[in-house]
């Protein structure tokens, strides 16, 4: 099958569009802005379908921890926008955000205990100042706690666009688990030997789906009460999910620490099978792949910082960390070329800008 | 920091936009070839998961049949009972054709013991078959954009004058209320005189439209002036390759 595909299709398409930003300050601003607005939106909705019960302090105050610190909130952002830009309402995007943000959180501290992270938004995981218990049983309460406003949206949506989400929502989750299983399943095997559509397959479940395509999808058909067909999102919302987590992950080894809000390198010492490791174990010399599996088979708990910065240098020499920039490049350029032939149809407005700004933002991204 | 904005200030000076910052930054002369094999491996990627998806939902679709759920839905509900009575009238029409073969093999066979050389054609218009209407199915089954000829041959023995034929057809109806337009069918002659004694055989040429879908479809042949005269034409379509 032949990719239809090109930057220059994207390019030119531009061209002939020029986005409505005149500066990089000015989408950033926008960027900036709205995701603020519409997550402070979701976190009151949040709060609100919380109950104000006991058991509190191992149970429902430790439910508003994660959502509290501030996320970047793409998701909740990204459906009510869609929403807006299909013609329909805050009001009746607002329960399928709150849910989508419901269940990343819970995803969040579930994660945070897999991957035995350290740190999440400049403050410790959930299971580092708790327990391990706690936190896996906090995670469970916040999926169910996301059930209920897909259940509440059939008042404002009615039965059958209500039930559409519904099965969005439980095709997200599903594929996100299997997205999870694939990666946790490379780390307990150790396996070394993957190639970039492994990770771009591996991506795809494990955080396309959820972060992207099915905000974006989710908030198009309601908006739309059901015209819109939600597949013509797919291309779109995986270009932007990928270039989205590889630049989380470029980030994870060169950002600063206080500024990216989780441990530097922590990614290498957890063994996450990121493009920029897949690609340095495909290129590097036979002994060095050697230390390097040596290294991602003993207890995360034991394995040395020294040995990661020496691996983060081994993903500079070998230009590992370069071709994720560039592959996380193609894929915002391809999601450019994409939302102009989705959206163009779309009469202009706010929303529909400030989702052309989170590409624009991919694309010029400063490390 | 402040080299940056000097940079930004030189290029806002030089005339330069967002769209040429943004053409500098991918760089498409060189990148080119590598963001589309990227994204090409992207997209597949994309289409082989979609489509284990979809497999995977069939298959549990098939295993789990919720009756509760389903009396609640009342348009799945008719979905499904339009399903499966196109299946059911599949089976018939099937049970039916084998039926109507072995009348036609007994008729011949009494024909013959009994000396009487009257042609059993299919669609003679004899008061003895009034209940029976022939069916003409194609051998092999087509594929959508296709073209096929079946014939059929039409006598009337009682006749003892010529009779006027001029013979109408229906759409075809087809799986989930899908249609073929009864303008893909062509019959040649569509109109014509039949001698007393004559066998006149009639081509249906079916030209299947690109977009048609996979199932078994039925289509009704009549004469506009004598109701006796009627056949079925039916055709199985397949995807191509099955």
């Amino acid at each position: 099958m032949s990719c239809q595909l090109s930057i220059a299709a994207a390019l030119s398409i531009h061209k002939l569009n020029p986005p409505s930003f005149k500066n990089k300050s000015m989408y950033q601003e926008l960027m900036k802005s709205m995701l603020a607005e519409y997550g402070a939106d979701t976190l009151k909705g949040i709060h609100h379908f919380i109950p104000d019960k006991e058991p509190r302090k191992y149970l429902y105050e430790l439910v508003h921890d994660y959502p509290n610190r501030g996320g970047k909130g793409f998701r909740p952002g990204l459906c009510i926008a869609a929403c807006k830009a299909y013609g329909g309402t805050l009001d009746l995007a607002l329960y399928s955000a709150v849910s989508l943000e419901l269940l990343h959180n819970a995803f969040l501290i579930h994660d945070d205990v897999e991957d035995e992270s350290l740190y999440r938004r400049n403050k410790p995981t959930m299971h580092e100042y708790n327990n391990r218990a706690i936190a896996i049983n906090v995670g469970d309460a916040m999926n169910v706690l996301g059930l209920y406003p897909l259940f509440r949206n059939g008042e404002k949506l009615g039965q059958k666009l209500s039930t559409g989400v519904f099965l969005e929502i439980q095709h997200m989750i599903t594929e996100s688990v299997e997205g999870q299983a694939l990666e946790l399943g490379w780390r307990k095997d150790n396996v070394c030997d993957l190639t970039d559509t492994d990770y771009l397959r591996m991506i795809l479940k494990k955080t396309c789906w959820y972060t992207c395509i099915h905000p974006l999808r989710i908030g198009a058909v309601i908006g739309s009460k059901g015209k819109v067909k939600p597949d013509i999102f797919n291309r779109l919302g995986y270009f932007m999910g990928t270039a989205f987590q590889i630049q989380d992950d470029i980030l994870n080894l060169v950002a600063e620490e206080k500024k990216y809000g989780k441990e530097i390198g922590g990614d290498i010492v957890e063994g996450k099978r990121t493009l920029m490791l897949i690609h340095l174990m495909q290129h590097c010399k036979p002994d060095e792949l050697s230390m390097i599996k040596s290294f991602l088979s003993i207890p995360i708990r034991e394995r040395d910082n020294e040995t990661a910065a020496w691996i983060l240098s081994l993903m500079h020499q070998y230009g590992s960390i370069l071709h994720s920039k560039n592959t996380a490049r193609y894929m915002a350029g391809g999601a450019l070329k994409e939302f102009y032939t989705v959206f163009s149809r779309l009469p202009d407005s706010k929303d529909k800008s400030f989702i052309e700004s989170i590409i624009l933002y991919m694309i010029n991204r400063d490390y | 920091m402040a080299a940056k904005a000097n940079e930004s200030e030189k290029k806002q000076q030089k005339g330069t936009t967002l769209t040429d910052d943004l053409f500098d930054v991918l760089n498409p002369n060189n990148m080119m070839n590598n963001a589309q094999r990227v994204l090409s491996s992207a997209v597949n990627v994309l289409e082989e998961e979609i489509a284990a998806g979809i497999l995977a939902a069939k298959k549990i679709e098939k295993k789990v049949i919720d009756v509760e759920d389903i009396r609640d839905n009342p348009e799945d509900l008719m979905n499904r009972i339009r399903r499966d009575t196109h299946e059911a009238v599949d089976l018939f029409m099937d049970a039916f054709t084998a039926i109507s073969k072995q009348l036609g093999f007994l008729s011949t066979t009494i024909a013959k013991e009994t000396g009487n050389t009257k042609k059993t054609g299919p669609a003679v218009p004899e008061k003895k078959q009034e209940n029976i209407v022939p069916v003409i199915e194609g051998e092999e089954p087509l594929t959508a954009g296709q073209t096929t000829i079946l014939y059929m041959s039409l006598a009337d023995d009682k006749a003892t004058q010529p009779i006027r034929i001029q013979l109408q057809k229906t759409d075809f109806a087809g799986p989930a209320k899908q249609k073929i337009d009864a303008r893909c069918i062509q019959l040649k002659p569509s109109s014509f005189i039949l001698k007393p004694g004559e066998e006149k055989e009639v081509a249906i040429q079916i030209k299947l439209p690109k977009n048609c879908s996979p199932g078994h479809y039925s289509a009704l042949i009549t004469d506009a002036e004598n109701p006796m005269i009627k056949t079925v034409v039916v055709i199985r379509v397949v995807v191509s390759g099955e």
